[in-house]
């Protein structure tokens, strides 16, 4: 009979947040970055400073293409997870927590100020009403990015060849061995891709929980958005003063990009942020949720 | 004097409801120069005496302003990197997050006993836009104030002379040789900030009338985004960014279009939220 209720309940959560103007507005915006970055790498790639322009122009010049650098362009430098240069990667990485959030992160607060939740409580239990919706706000806030993210590499893979990394041209794809799963890169690109992309989907779930735990403490039904974004913000803001001991990044903002934007991504830091994700969202939204005064 | 009560009410409210946000700004001013701190060491490590000791350098004031709330250059094209500001981004959306919700809470509130007892929409409105246009001025006092207190009290210049390698360091650009007068600095890295902020500001507030706060927050964060990206004099969060000031040297931002822009977003912003709110009806929103 209890799990009867918990599947009903899991069911009717998750048909909300993706049933929602917010999963759509998300998920349209991050297409919006997909397309402009996947437009600008294409528009390069047959511009004359591009890889085919490159080729023909060796191809005229000396009747063959003598060294044709196809590592230049390849599907795993140019989806939005491995360009580095449109603005729409920037755009994606550091609205990402946002984008996550607003599908489902703020229902909860929403629910308590319309009553709702009155209702669902009474009904199913409090332990059955936020374990349902912590599935639901992660599975959707992981689904919203994922999304695009997917988008980017198909519409990618339709124009550029998922050619195997080379080291010799490694400034194509700035994936150096020290940096996280980088053997993998070099050696399974396609295992890579797909591994960040899991990556990314727990941890833009975990955004989306957040602000499931904030609205715990924020009564506001604004600040359990714009708190988990604002934080997240100012840890990116943080992320130099570690500089000049060692060039690692501590910011989720830049290393949830799978190629490093500049400083290496490390696993430790990946961990402890996973680690303190999973602190500030399950035991609060568990915890304090089966405690929870309703009245 | 209704409406000084009025404002006074909005005052008290917005101010000392939650004195501790403004603790949150001053810890964000003391974090921004900790951080300016941090980074100017690194640039210059091999030459400094010790460690975090910067003081040799000769910095001063507009170098803290700069680095922290004075922005970065837009996109240059070519295989530029793009990346947003993350602290000036911050600075703005940490600001307009405590303007964002007031006025429609308070509609949703207290708003509509008073708007019945002095029988005006616009005098009520009016209120919430000089409440708006106050809160956004005490935001940018103390952000200047404490990285003003900083500055002076570790011994760096308390003046708005830039320094042309620190400059360099930071933004990988050569600072132009120019004529930089104390008060023009003092216009481009203070004024126009604040008054662009403001004026964006209550461009948000007047979304809150017909759209959800969190899209009119998205709102402002894209328009915050799109001045970072695109350098273009009509765009006006170009102005909220000191570095690109004409008195900086390197793009031509000019004072008095920022001022004109701004003031050109703010009266229509009162005026439309005056208009809007005739034809609102305030029940609905309870």
């Amino acid at each position: 009979m209890r799990n009867k209720i918990l599947q009903n309940t899991l069911r009717l959560e998750l048909r909300k947040s993706f049933r929602n103007k917010a999963f759509l507005f998300s998920a349209a915006v991050g297409l919006v970055f997909v397309f402009m970055s996947a437009y600008s790498r294409i528009s390069l790639e047959f511009s004359e400073l591009g890889f085919r322009a490159f080729v023909d122009r060796q191809i005229e010049d000396l009747g063959y293409a003598k060294y044709p650098i196809v590592p230049m362009s390849t599907l795993y430098c140019e989806w939005i997870g491995g360009e580095v240069f449109s603005v729409a990667v920037s755009l994606f990485y550091t609205l990402l927590p946002l984008l996550a959030i607003l599908p489902y992160g703020s229902s909860f607060s929403e629910e308590v100020h319309s009553g709702y939740i009155k209702v669902v409580i009474s009904r199913c239990g409090r332990r059955t009403y936020f374990l349902s919706k912590f599935a639901a706000a992660f599975v959707s806030g992981g689904a919203v990015i994922v999304l695009p993210q997917t988008v980017s590499l198909l519409i990618c893979a339709a124009v550029f060849p998922a050619v195997k990394p080379n080291v010799i041209y490694h400034q194509y794809l700035a994936l150096h061995h020290w940096s996280m799963l980088g053997r993998l890169g070099n050696e399974h690109p396609l295992l890579f891709v797909l591994a960040f992309l899991g990556i990314d989907f727990v941890f833009a779930g975990l955004f989306a929980c957040l602000a499931i735990s904030a609205a715990f403490f924020f009564r506001s039904r604004l600040a359990v958005i714009a708190v988990p974004f604002l934080a997240l913000l100012g840890s990116d803001m943080a992320r130099s003063l570690l500089g000049h001991i060692s060039y690692v990044e501590i910011s989720p903002l830049k290393f949830l990009h799978a190629i490093p934007f500049e400083n290496y991504t490390k696993t430790p830091v990946v961990l402890l942020w996973l680690l303190l994700l999973n602190l500030l969202t399950v035991p609060v939204i568990l915890g304090k949720g089966c405690r929870y005064e309703v009245l | 004097m209704k409406f000084f009560k009025m404002l006074q009410y909005d005052l008290r409210q917005s101010f000392l409801e939650k004195p501790s946000k403004w603790l949150l700004v001053v810890l964000l001013s003391a974090f921004l120069f900790l951080r300016f701190t941090v980074d100017v060491y690194q640039y210059f490590l091999l030459e400094l005496p010790g460690y975090l000791q910067i003081d040799p350098l000769s910095i001063s004031f507009a170098d803290v302003l700069l680095e922290t709330v004075g922005g970065d250059f837009p996109y240059r094209g070519g295989d530029q990197q793009f990346t947003v500001p993350a602290a000036w981004l911050f600075v703005y959306m940490f600001c307009f997050y405590f303007t964002l919700s007031y006025a429609r809470d308070d509609m949703a509130r207290g708003g509509i006993q008073v708007v019945t007892r002095v029988r005006s929409k616009t005098m009520w409105w009016v209120s919430k836009c000089v409440w708006n246009a106050l809160t956004v001025t005490c935001y940018f006092a103390l952000l200047y104030g404490v990285l003003f207190a900083l500055t002076w009290c570790t011994g760096k210049n308390p003046d708005f002379t830039v320094n042309a390698r620190i400059f360099d360091a930071y933004f990988a650009y050569p600072l132009p040789s120019l004529e930089r007068s104390q008060l023009a600095m003092c216009i481009a890295l203070c004024v126009l900030p604040w008054l662009a902020a403001v004026a964006m500001s209550l461009v948000q507030m007047t979304l809150l009338l017909f759209i959800r706060p969190a899209f009119a927050y998205v709102f402002t964060g894209m328009w915050l985004v799109v001045g970072a990206y695109y350098a273009n004099e009509l765009i006006l969060p170009n102005y909220a960014a000191g570095v690109r000031s004409i008195t900086v040297g390197i793009y031509g931002f000019r004072p008095e279009v920022g001022v004109i822009l701004s003031l050109a977003f703010i009266l229509p912003s009162v005026f439309a939220g005056i208009v809007a709110l005739r034809k609102k009806d305030m029940l609905p929103v309870q």
